[in-house]
């Protein structure tokens, strides 16, 4: 898919595997207890189930209006047989991102960056957070905490980070970090069943090209290279 | 302004390839709307009524919240008095069984996006406008992925069996215009824009599990992934506007010179939510 220049540090680095496009096959299992668990985690008796902020305006809702879109969403989960796994696979991607950004902060308070930019600095620490945020959502859905990152793309953003001696090495690593999260939430929106996973995952996928897109900023680049999100980067379970 | 003339060229020589790339991503989602159309005829939707009495809940949600006029344009300052009474006759306008909810958020989608192209269009045409050759690149840039939008998703309605849209959307339009009096400087004109902006990212999330077919969901998540990343960058450009820093919105990029707010600004939201969410059929055909 398109990428805004070709000479970029990143295009010579290792392709992270498990990338590559969106697919139709997912064969997971055992959707029930997460779903009830997703349902649990978004929504309360006041608040509507499809929505993954507390949005105060969702709390007058009429209970007509409410069983409706309740029981729509719930319809879904019941029918769902991977939505669990892509949650689980969801959770360790995050953590991924929570890890890798929390070493960069490390490094950055270490010197070993160089002179950290203060835009740098807060962006680090936002993108963190909100990293964060996706985490702990997707571990409710769950059920348990994730614990692991997908081995694959850890190995290769260890070797990268271990590579990175700046500021603008940094940035690079997450950027691609974040294209692959946007493109990974891309490729399962039409593959999850459930409308409130769904919802979800369309509520976060937005966050990380938006963080995308001030890393490329950072690094000089167009900040919206492309016309269509593409899904070339997208992981997939190992 | 700062601006370094060679990576300003280089950008418009990367939009103009965009567009190839566009098109060439638009008809690869084609095929399979195409095949939805085709069995939909051969076999309607058993779950129609449930799907139609879903769509009229969101509606109902959407309009409630106050969706693009009185928690965006009021807080914006822009709010026109026309707002009111047209958000009143789309919610007595009762939804008929009939009506085919997939090709009414496709057709929504475009009247959004050939907004967004006016409006850009025509802050292009503004007399102050051309200052920052960033700003300018930015919005020619923008306004040309739009018309790729509103172009896929009149493709996908009509591969549905639906018609195109090629207006503007019927209830934002009148706010644009009354606010275009007010865009005396870049601030106001990125502050629109950024209405603009979330509004369709709004939008395409809240309308995106009332599609029949899941397939459908690929081609408005796609162009949702983009809008955002439209919105982020004006979010920013507003924070240095706000810091009265105009002279940082330049490519390269001089980072070291960026207050702190510029790198959180793009994105103040854990979650996107869908505050500004206009109803799915607001501007069907």
């Amino acid at each position: 898919m398109t990428e805004p220049t070709t000479d970029t540090v990143l295009d010579a680095e290792p392709t992270l595997p498990g990338t590559g496009g969106a697919r139709r096959g997912f064969m997971f299992a055992g959707a029930g207890a997460a779903i009830a668990a997703f349902v649990a985690a978004c929504g309360s008796d006041s608040e509507e189930t499809t929505t993954p902020e507390t949005g105060d305006e969702e709390t007058t809702t009429s209970a007509a209006e409410e069983e409706e879109e309740t029981t729509t969403s719930e319809g879904g989960g019941e029918a769902s047989g991977g939505d669990a796994e892509i949650a689980a696979f969801a959770a360790s991607l995050e953590l991924l991102a929570v890890n890798t950004y929390t070493a960069a902060g490390e490094a950055a308070a270490a010197g070993d960056l160089g002179e950290v930019p203060p835009a740098v600095g807060e962006f680090v620490t936002a993108a963190l957070g909100q990293h964060q945020e996706a985490l702990d959502m997707w571990n409710g859905v769950v059920g348990t905490e994730a614990t692991e990152t997908p081995a694959d793309l850890q190995a290769v953003v260890d070797e990268m980070f271990g590579a990175v001696t700046d500021v603008t090495g940094a940035a690079e690593l997450a950027l691609e970090l974040e294209q692959i999260a946007a493109q990974t939430y891309l490729s399962v929106i039409p593959v999850l069943e459930d409308p409130a996973a769904v919802d979800l995952a369309a509520s976060i996928m937005p966050i990380a090209q938006q963080h995308a897109a001030i890393l490329l900023f950072v690094l000089g680049q167009y900040p919206v290279p492309d016309v269509f999100l593409p899904t070339d980067k997208a992981a997939t379970p190992s | 302004m700062s601006i370094d003339d060679r990576m300003l060229r280089d950008l418009v020589v990367e939009s103009s390839d965009l567009q190839v790339d566009a098109m060439r991503d638009a008809r690869r989602t084609l095929p399979d709307i195409r095949e939805i159309g085709r069995a939909r005829v051969a076999h309607p939707d058993p779950d129609r009524r449930e799907k139609v009495a879903h769509f009229d809940a969101s509606r109902r949600r959407i309009l409630r919240n106050g969706g693009f006029g009185v928690s965006g344009l009021a807080a914006r300052g822009l709010l026109g008095t026309a707002f009111g009474s047209a958000v009143m006759g789309i919610v007595a306008r009762p939804v008929a069984a009939q009506e085919d909810v997939d090709i009414m958020i496709f057709n929504t989608a475009s009247s959004l996006e050939n907004l967004a192209v006016a409006a850009y269009e025509a802050a292009l045409a503004l007399p102050f406008f051309g200052e920052n050759q960033v700003i300018v690149t930015f919005a020619e840039t923008t306004a040309s992925q739009h018309t790729e939008h509103s172009a896929a998703f009149n493709a996908a309605a009509v591969e549905l069996g639906g018609e195109e849209q090629n207006g503007t959307n019927p209830v934002k339009t009148p706010e644009v215009e009354a606010a275009m009096p007010s865009l005396v400087d870049y601030a106001a004109v990125v502050d629109l824009a950024a209405l603009l902006e979330e509004t369709a990212q709004d939008t395409y999330l809240a309308n995106m599990t009332l599609f029949s077919d899941p397939d459908l969901r690929t081609v408005m998540a796609s162009v949702l992934g983009v809008e955002t990343q439209h919105l982020a960058t004006l979010n920013a450009v507003a924070a240095l506007l706000a810091a009265d820093l105009p002279e940082l919105i330049a490519i390269p990029t001089d980072v070291a010179a960026l207050p702190a707010a510029a790198g959180s600004a793009g994105f103040p939201l854990a979650f996107i939510d869908k505050s500004e969410a206009s109803p799915p059929e607001e501007g069907a055909v």
